[in-house]
């Protein structure tokens, strides 16, 4: 039953052979690095990153060929190279793009996972580890005159909690000058599977200052402003601030904190 | 050795029969501007520096487009605003009394250029 999503998956690729989708054979690939500097403080305390302040690199690259591409998160902080997005496009052309997408959203931590990424394990002590999720699912684009993105998506856990997510993007891009502004909102919904997943206390888990907590789905509402600047043809400085606001199923647990979950940035970037 | 002499000598007179036209030096900063990706408009704000070894009524022009002058003037400063979608060249060009375009006395170019080309796909940037 857990792997019907991976197979609908397979089925996607193997039965939506395209018909309409005009496969572009060239490979298209962009590749940059970046060292920058990040802060979040995060709807969990015990994942406020250990990097906050601290230069970082980060590794982006993103391809296309035929109808198979990825993407890379460019902004994701305290990772090198952030996971990215893989996907076949079902149907495509100028405005709308159709594609079947695997991709992880959520990273695993607990007492042993978050050890590796410097998180202190006292404020971890006693909880399950919770794993990464990896979440195929589908995704419709609508991008009106290149200066606007629409994008609708459905995922679902193939290995961790085997929970949902519903996700609505809308984003804008102004330019000002030499800048590229990028204003997006994102709604997200998630079932209680997933919300309780890493969000849940277990009887198990449960001590004095951490009671029992057993969660339902929530939404998520992202607000994100992004700048980017060309410094020279092959340097530009990215800038980008954002804002999560949270349901309470996720900020009544014990683990969370209240609203809202913060996440900032800036780097300079060499494009190849 | 005789060759040398008279290479000498052709420079000497040359440098003698050009005292007609004001030696001038005409400097950009900055003398590039880059926008992120190929086709659109880059912005810079240009200052621009000119000086004469004698007085003149000088005319600064992009292309044909006359876009200052000034009046028996030996040096100047002047801020500009440049905004276009390829590289072009400025000229700075002695006129007559009339206001016609006597010689030109220097030229600097402006490079447009670009992070990446038009062909490429535009990353959408989100969090």
């Amino acid at each position: 039953m857990n792997k019907l999503p991976l197979l609908l998956f397979c089925c996607c690729l193997l039965c939506c052979k395209p018909a309409q989708a005009e496969e572009q054979a060239t490979f298209n690939w962009q590749f940059s690095i970046g060292l920058g500097l990040s802060h979040s403080y995060n709807l969990l305390p015990a994942l406020d990153s250990q990097q906050n302040g601290v230069p970082q690199l980060q590794l982006l690259f993103d391809f296309e060929y035929r109808n198979w591409f990825a993407e890379t998160p460019s902004l994701r902080s305290s990772q090198l190279f952030g996971d990215p997005t893989l996907g076949y496009r079902l149907n495509h052309s100028d405005k709308h793009n159709l594609a079947v997408i695997l991709a992880t959203y959520h990273n695993g931590f607990g007492p042993t996972i978050s050890t590796s990424d410097g998180i202190p394990v006292r404020k971890l002590e006693g909880l399950h580890n919770r794993k990464t999720d990896l979440m195929p699912g589908l995704r419709y684009q609508y991008h009106a005159a290149d200066s606007q993105l629409l994008s609708l998506q459905l995922s679902k856990d193939i290995g961790a909690h085997h929970g949902e997510m519903l996700r609505l993007f809308y984003g804008f891009r102004f330019e000002q000058k030499n800048w590229d502004l990028y204003f997006n909102t994102e709604l997200s919904w998630y079932s209680a599977g997933l919300v309780n997943y890493y969000y849940g206390v277990t009887s198990e888990e449960a001590r004095p200052d951490r009671p029992a907590y057993r969660a339902g789905s929530g939404w998520r509402w992202h607000n994100g402003v992004v700048s980017v600047y060309p410094l020279t043809k092959q340097w530009v400085m990215e800038l980008g601030t954002g804002i999560n606001w949270y349901t309470r199923s996720f900020t009544n647990s014990p683990l969370t904190r209240n609203n809202p979950e913060l996440v900032s940035f800036v780097l300079v970037r060499y494009v190849f | 050795m005789c060759f040398k002499r008279y290479y000498v000598l052709l420079l000497l007179c040359g440098s003698l029969w050009q005292p007609a036209r004001a030696e001038a030096e005409l400097t950009l900063s900055p003398s590039t501007c880059v926008t992120l990706q190929q086709g659109r408009e880059c912005h810079a704000q240009i200052q621009i520096d000119w000086q004469l070894a004698q007085p003149s009524p000088v005319c600064l022009y992009l292309d044909e487009q006359q876009l200052q002058c000034w009046r028996h003037t030996i040096t100047a400063q002047w801020q500009w605003r440049f905004t276009d979608i390829q590289s072009r060249q400025l000229t700075l060009w002695q006129m007559t009394a009339t206001g016609q375009q006597d010689a030109a006395l220097a030229t600097a170019r402006i490079e447009v250029s670009w992070v990446q080309s038009a062909h490429k796909k535009r990353l959408w940037r989100r969090f």
